[in-house]
C-alpha cells in the first residue's frame, strides 16, 4: 500500500517537478470536423507520444523547449508543428484526408503501429474499409466485417452473431456511443442494427481488456457514431434491392453545433404486399425493419462540449386479415392480426469537460431498451337489426425485454508522456422482463403469467494506467471493480487487468496480457439460432454471475511500414455459465426461466490466431487464421461429461482485400472458411420400455445420442465479390456497386435433420439458406 | 418498372436453395444390445433383449440377437437367483420363475454370442403406501379442475416416485367374453413453487429432495373435472409407485426426449441408460394402488 501511495504521489506531482508544460487540444478531420479517434501525436526528439481519445482529445506534457510534434492518422496527411513551448498550450489540429494511402502518409503513423501499441487482441477497422468490402444483399454491415477477423466466428449462415474466442453471443459488450446494445440484429440476425453511414469508429477487443470496460466476458465492440460535420451540410445514401438509407449531417452553427441524422428502411413488405394479397385472397402479411440515428454535437467553448445521441430501430413481421360473414340476421365484421416486433432504443447525453490540459472528463447519462413482443389480436363487431351491436375482442401478448438507465463519469489524466491514466465509475439500473404472457378479452378477466419483472442495480469503478516504463517496455495495468444487487443479494467482483509490450528489436515486439471479467447478466438462447426470442436475464440468488479469466501471449511485427503481422495464443476459462436444460423450450411459458436452465457450467477456450494485414497501397486487406478449441461442462448436461461447444470451429480462415484500380473503380473480395459447427445427432434407435405401471400401452422408440455435440456439420466456405465504380457529378458523387454473395454457390449447412431421399431411404438432410445471390446498390454523396 | 426484377431473381434463388442429402460419418458399428427390465415384486423376472438399429435403418421392426443366457444375480451375495428362459412365442422376452424381493439390489447378466456381457444393476424399492387421498375442486385462470391430494410418509434416504391414474373399461368379445382394460388419465403437478420433473403427461414424477424422511402431501391436478363431480369414480385406480433412481432418470429423460422430438427450438435429449455394454434400463419399481371407496 505504501508503494502505491508513493507511486500516486509521484504521478500527481510530476508536473510540479520541473520545467514542463502541457500541449492539449482536439484532433479533427479538416473537411468535416469529425474526431480522429486514436490519431497519434509524436514528440520527435524523445520519440514519446500520445493518442487522441474517443472524443479526439489529446494531451502531452513536455519540457519547456523547442518542440516538434508530428500529428498523424491512418488515411490522412500528417502535420508537423514546430514551436517554442513556454506554457500550457492548446493546439487544435485538423488533418486532411489522403486519397490513396501512400508510404509517406503511413510512415507517419508509426506510433500507432501494431508492434508499438501495448494493447493486444484488439482490432480497429476503418469505416471506409468496412464500406468497401462485399456486403450481403448490398447492405454494408459492421458486424459481418468483424466476423472476418481471427478469433471471431459468425455462428452460421448469413447471421450477424459474434462468437469471440469461444464465448457466447451474450458475452460481447456492444457499445454504441458508450451505451450497451442488447440485440444488434435485424431480420432474424441477417443484418446488424448499425448503419455504417452514421459511424465514425469501430474497435473490437477480444482479450487483454483495459480496465475501463466491464460487464461481459468475451469481447468489447466499441462503436462510435459520427459527430456530424461542423463545416458544411452534406449527405450520403443508397438504394439497394432490399433497403434504402440516407444520412445527412451539417452545422446548425458553423464550428459550433452540428447535427447528424440517418435513416434506413427495408421495403420487402411494400413490394410484396400486392402479391401476398393475391396469393392469400385478401390477407396482408409482411416484414420490415427500420432504424434511425440522430446526434447533436455542441461546442460550448474550448473546455466544454455537449453531445446528444440516439438510436431507435424496430423489426416487425405481421399478418392481418379483415373480413365479414353473415349468419341469419346477424352480420359479423372481424379483424385478426398476428405479429412479432422487436427493437432497441438507445440514447446518450454526454458532457465533455477539460478540467485542465492534463485532465479530460466525460459525464454521461444513458438509456437503453430492448423489447421483444409477440402479439395476436382478434376484434369483432356483431350487428343485427333486432339487437344492439356487440363488440368482442381477444388479445394475447408475450413480451420480454430489458431496460437500462445508467450514469457514468470517465476521466483521462495525462500527467506526462509516460502515463495515460483513466479512471471512472458508473451505475446502471436494470429492469428485466424475461417473458411475461398477458391475455385480455372482452369475456374473461385479464390475466398474466410467466416470469415476474426483476430490478437490479449494477455499480462499477475502474482505474488504469498506460505506462511507458522505458524505451522497450510498455504496460497497461488496472483494476475494474463491480457490484450487483438483485433480490436483496449482493455480488461483488474485483477484476485485475494487465497487458504489456516488450520491444524485441526494430518493429518487432512481444506482448502478453491477463484479464479477469465478470458478467452479471445472461442471455438464454435457443440452440444458437440467433432469434429475437432470446431472453436477457439477470444473475439472481440462484443463478450466479458468469466469470472468466483469460491469458494471452503474442508477437507483433511490422514489415517495411506496409505489412503488420500478429500471432497470438490465448487460454480462457469461464465459470457459472448457464444453458437451457435438455429439452427445455422457450415456448414453455408456464415455467420460470430459472427452472429451465442448467446452472454453474464451465467453459474452456484456447487457440492461436494469426493476422496479416496490409493497410496501405492500392491493395489493402488482411488474411486471418484461427486454430481453436472450446468446450463446455454442466453437471446436468451430457451426463456431466465435458462436450464441445456448438461453435467449436477448429479452423477458421478469412481473406479480405480491396483493390483500388484507379480513382473511379475498386474491387473487393472476401473468402471465409470455417470448420463445421458441432451438432448433436442420433446414431441409433432402440425400443424403450413401458412407461406406466399398468397396461403397457406405449413403448417409446428412443434415439440414442452418444454425446452432446459429438458430430460436425459440413465445413462452411463462401466467396463474396464486389465491384464499385463511381463518378463525380455537379451535385456530388454517385456510385454503383455490383456484388455477388456466395459467388461459387456453395450450399452451406444451416441445420440438419433426418429425412428421406427420393428413393424413400433415410438420410441426414442438410438445409441451406443462401445460394449465389447477386445484388446491386446505387449510392450517392452530396 | 425495372426494380422488382432483381427482387424476383433473389426470391427465386432463395427458393432454389434448400435441401441437400449429406453423408455424415456416423459409424456403421455393430448393433448394441438393448436390455429392458423393470423388476417389481408382483411379477416374475422379465427381461426384454433386443438390438438397436442404425439411425438411418429403413426398417421399423424389432431386431433380435441370437439366443443367449440371461441371469439374475443377487448383488450382495453374488448368488444367481434366477436363470431366465426365452419365451417361445415372444423371443425378445426372457422369463424367470421367481419374483424379486423388496429392498434388494440385483444385477442382470446377459450373455449373447458375439457380444460382450451386458449387465446392469437395479434396486427394487420398498412400497410406500398412500395414507390418505383427498379431492377438491379448484379454480385457476377461469377454469375448474380437480385437485387430488395424496399423503404418504417418505422413508429416509433418496426416494423417487411416480403418480399415475388409470380408468378401466371393458369390452365383450364374441358376445360372451368380457375383457377389462385400462387407459391412462393425464394428470400434472399442482404444487406451487416445485419444479416439474420432466414433463407433465400420463404421470407425475417426484423426487424427495424437499421432504426426505418426512410425511408429505403432494397435489396433482386433473384438468377439466374428468368424471364430473366425482372424478375418482369406482372404475379409476390411482397408482403410487416407488422407483429406483436409474428408472427415475430414465423416465425423466425419455419424457423429455419425446417432448423435444419435433421441437426445433429444443436441444436434443440424451436418454439415461444404466446398461454396461449396451443400452436400456434395468431398475425396479414397486407400486401401491388406491381405488376410491364405493
Amino acid at each position: 500500500m505504501r508503494y502505491v501511495f508513493i507511486y500516486v504521489t509521484l504521478l500527481l506531482s510530476t508536473p510540479l517537478l520541473g520545467q514542463k508544460s502541457t500541449i492539449s487540444g482536439y484532433l479533427k478531420d479538416a473537411d468535416t470536423g469529425e474526431s480522429l479517434i486514436g490519431a497519434t501525436v509524436l514528440h520527435a526528439r524523445s520519440s514519446s507520444g500520445t493518442s487522441a481519445n474517443t472524443h479526439g482529445f489529446y494531451s502531452i506534457t513536455l519540457p519547456k523547449d523547442s518542440v516538434t510534434l508530428l500529428y498523424s492518422y491512418v488515411g490522412y496527411e500528417p502535420q508537423l508543428v514546430r514551436f517554442l513551448l513556454r506554457k500550457d498550450t492548446v493546439i487544435n489540429i485538423q488533418l486532411k484526408g489522403a486519397t490513396v494511402l501512400d508510404e509517406v502518409v503511413v510512415s507517419a503513423t508509426k506510433a500507432d503501429a501494431i508492434h508499438e501499441i501495448n494493447r493486444m487482441s484488439s482490432i480497429s477497422v476503418p469505416i471506409d474499409q468496412i464500406k468497401a468490402l462485399p456486403a450481403f444483399l448490398g447492405e454494408t454491415d459492421v458486424l459481418k466485417v468483424l466476423q472476418l477477423m481471427p478469433g471471431v466466428q459468425s455462428g452460421g449462415e448469413g447471421g450477424t452473431g459474434l462468437y469471440v474466442r469461444g464465448g457466447g453471443p451474450d458475452q460481447n459488450l456492444l457499445l454504441l456511443d458508450g451505451v450497451p446494445v442488447y440485440n444488434a440484429s435485424h431480420l432474424f440476425g441477417f443484418f446488424s442494427v448499425f448503419n455504417a453511414d452514421a459511424l465514425n469508429h469501430v474497435e473490437l477487443i477480444k482479450g487483454g481488456f483495459p480496465a475501463r470496460y466491464g460487464g461481459r466476458l468475451s469481447s468489447v465492440i466499441d462503436i462510435h457514431m459520427k459527430d456530424g460535420s461542423m463545416k458544411e451540410w452534406k449527405g450520403e445514401g443508397s438504394v439497394g434491392i432490399i433497403a434504402s438509407k440516407v444520412s445527412v449531417e451539417g452545422p446548425i452553427q458553423k464550428d459550433r453545433t452540428s447535427l447528424l441524422f440517418s435513416a434506413r428502411r427495408t421495403y420487402i413488405d411494400l413490394l410484396a404486399r400486392p402479391i401476398i394479397k393475391l396469393a392469400t385472397e385478401g390477407q396482408t402479411a409482411g416484414y420490415y425493419f427500420y432504424d434511425l440515428n440522430f446526434k447533436l454535437n455542441h461546442i460550448i467553448n474550448d473546455k466544454n462540449r455537449l453531445y446528444l445521441s440516439s438510436y431507435t430501430g424496430d423489426d416487425k413481421a405481421y399478418a392481418k386479415t379483415k373480413d365479414f360473414f353473415i349468419n341469419g340476421n346477424e352480420r359479423t365484421d372481424y379483424r385478426e392480426e398476428f405479429g412479432l416486433r422487436w427493437g432497441n432504443i438507445i440514447t446518450a447525453a454526454r458532457w465533455s469537460h477539460v478540467f485542465s490540459p492534463q485532465l479530460f472528463a466525460n459525464f454521461t447519462s444513458t438509456f437503453s431498451r430492448y423489447r421483444f413482443d409477440i402479439f395476436s389480436q382478434y376484434d369483432e363487431v356483431r350487428t343485427s337489426p333486432t339487437s344492439p351491436d356487440e363488440k368482442n375482442f381477444y388479445k394475447e401478448r408475450y413480451v420480454s425485454g430489458i431496460r437500462d438507465w445508467a450514469m457514468k463519469a470517465d476521466f483521462d489524466y495525462l500527467p506526462n508522456p509516460d502515463h495515460y491514466i483513466r479512471f471512472g465509475a458508473n451505475s446502471i439500473v436494470h429492469r428485466f422482463a424475461p417473458g411475461v404472457y398477458a391475455v385480455r378479452s372482452s369475456e374473461e378477466a385479464d390475466s398474466t403469467a410467466g416470469a415476474a419483472v426483476t430490478n437490479a442495480q449494477e455499480f462499477a469503478a475502474y482505474v488504469e494506467d498506460d505506462w511507458k516504463v522505458n524505451s522497450v517496455l510498455k504496460v497497461n495495468a488496472g483494476v475494474h471493480t463491480s457490484a450487483f444487487l438483485v433480490e436483496n443479494k449482493w455480488y461483488t467482483s474485483v477484476q485485475p487487468r494487465i497487458s504489456s509490450r516488450l520491444l524485441l528489436g526494430r518493429e518487432f515486439s512481444l506482448k502478453a496480457s491477463y484479464s479477469t471479467m465478470t458478467q452479471f447478466i445472461h442471455l438464454l438462447t435457443n440452440a444458437g439460432l440467433g432469434l429475437p426470442t432470446d431472453l436477457w436475464v439477470p444473475s439472481t440468488a440462484k443463478v450466479k454471475p458468469q466469470q472468466s479469466w483469460q491469458a494471452a501471449i503474442g508477437l507483433a511485427k511490422t514489415f517495411k511500414d506496409t505489412y503488420e503481422v500478429s500471432l497470438e495464443g490465448y487460454y480462457k476459462k469461464m465459470t457459472n455459465l448457464i444453458e437451457y436444460k435438455d429439452g427445455a423450450s422457450y415456448f414453455d411459458i408456464e415455467k420460470d426461466w430459472q427452472d429451465k436452465v442448467a446452472l454453474n457450467g464451465q467453459g474452456w477456450s484456447y487457440g492461436t490466431e494469426l493476422l496479416l494485414q496490409k493497410k496501405i497501397g492500392n491493395v489493402t486487406g488482411w488474411i486471418g487464421y484461427t486454430l481453436s478449441w472450446t468446450d463446455r461442462q454442466f453437471e446436468t448436461l451430457n451426463f456431466g461429461n465435458r462436450f464441445p461447444y456448438k461453435y467449436d470451429n477448429r479452423h477458421d480462415i478469412n481473406v479480405a482485400f480491396t483493390h483500388t484500380w484507379n480513382e473511379r473503380m475498386d474491387f473487393s473480395a472476401a473468402w471465409v472458411f470455417t470448420s463445421g459447427n458441432a451438432v448433436t445427432l442420433p446414431t441409433a434407435v432402440y425400443s424403450g420400455t413401458s412407461q406406466l405401471p399398468f397396461n403397457h400401452w406405449y413403448t417409446p422408440e428412443i434415439s440414442y445420442y452418444e454425446a452432446r455435440n459429438a458430430y460436425r456439420m459440413k465445413n462452411y466456405h463462401r466467396l463474396d465479390l464486389s465491384f464499385s465504380w463511381w463518378k463525380n457529378k455537379k451535385w456530388g458523387q454517385r456510385k454503383w456497386t455490383l456484388g455477388v454473395y456466395n459467388a461459387y454457390n456453395r450450399l452451406n449447412p444451416f441445420f440438419m435433420d433426418i429425412g428421406y431421399d427420393r428413393n424413400h431411404n433415410k438420410h441426414f438432410i442438410q438445409y441451406s439458406l443462401f445460394p449465389i445471390i447477386p445484388s446491386f446498390t446505387y449510392s450517392f454523396k452530396f | 418498372m425495372k426494380t422488382p426484377l432483381p427482387i424476383f431473381s433473389v426470391l427465386f434463388l432463395l427458393g432454389a436453395a434448400c435441401e441437400t442429402v449429406v453423408d455424415i460419418d456416423i459409424p456403421f458399428d455393430k448393433q448394441m444390445l438393448v436390455i429392458n427390465s423393470l423388476p417389481n415384486p408382483d411379477s416374475v423376472w422379465n427381461v426384454q433383449v433386443t438390438l438397436s438399429r442404425h439411425v438411418l435403418d429403413n426398417t421399423t421392426h424389432l431386431m433380435l440377437p441370437p439366443m443367449g443366457v440371461v441371469k439374475i444375480v443377487d448383488q450382495e451375495t453374488e448368488q444367481v437367483v434366477d436363470q431366465l428362459t426365452q419365451v417361445a412365442n415372444e423371443p425378445k422376452m426372457y422369463r424367470g420363475t421367481t419374483k424379486p424381493s423388496l429392498g434388494k439390489t440385483y444385477r442382470v447378466q446377459v450373455d449373447i454370442p458375439g457380444y460382450d456381457r451386458a449387465e446392469a444393476i437395479g434396486y427394487v424399492p420398498i412400497v410406500t403406501p398412500i395414507e390418505s387421498v383427498e379431492t377438491e375442486q379448484a379454480h385457476s385462470d377461469g377454469s375448474t379442475y380437480t385437485r387430488i391430494k395424496i399423503t404418504f410418509t417418505d422413508p429416509p434416504g433418496e426416494s423417487f416416485y411416480s403418480v399415475s391414474l388409470a380408468s378401466s373399461y371393458f369390452y365383450i368379445i364374441n358376445m360372451k367374453d368380457t375383457v377389462w382394460n385400462e387407459y391412462p388419465i393425464y394428470i400434472e403437478r399442482d404444487d406451487a413453487g416445485l419444479e416439474e420433473q420432466g414433463i407433465s403427461g400420463p404421470e407425475v414424477l417426484i423426487d424427495d429432495t424437499f421432504f426426505d424422511g418426512k410425511k408429505h402431501t403432494i397435489s396433482v391436478r386433473l384438468n377439466g373435472g374428468w368424471g364430473g363431480q366425482t372424478p375418482l369414480g369406482p372404475n379409476s385406480r390411482l397408482v403410487f409407485s416407488s422407483l429406483g433412481a436409474s428408472f427415475y432418470k430414465y423416465k425423466v429423460t425419455t419424457n423429455l426426449q419425446n417432448a423435444a422430438r419435433d421441437n426445433p427450438f429444443a436441444q436434443p435429449v440424451q436418454v439415461f441408460s444404466n446398461v454396461k455394454n449396451g443400452v436400456g434400463i434395468f431398475d425396479g419399481l414397486s407400486s401401491y394402488s388406491w381405488t376410491p371407496p364405493n
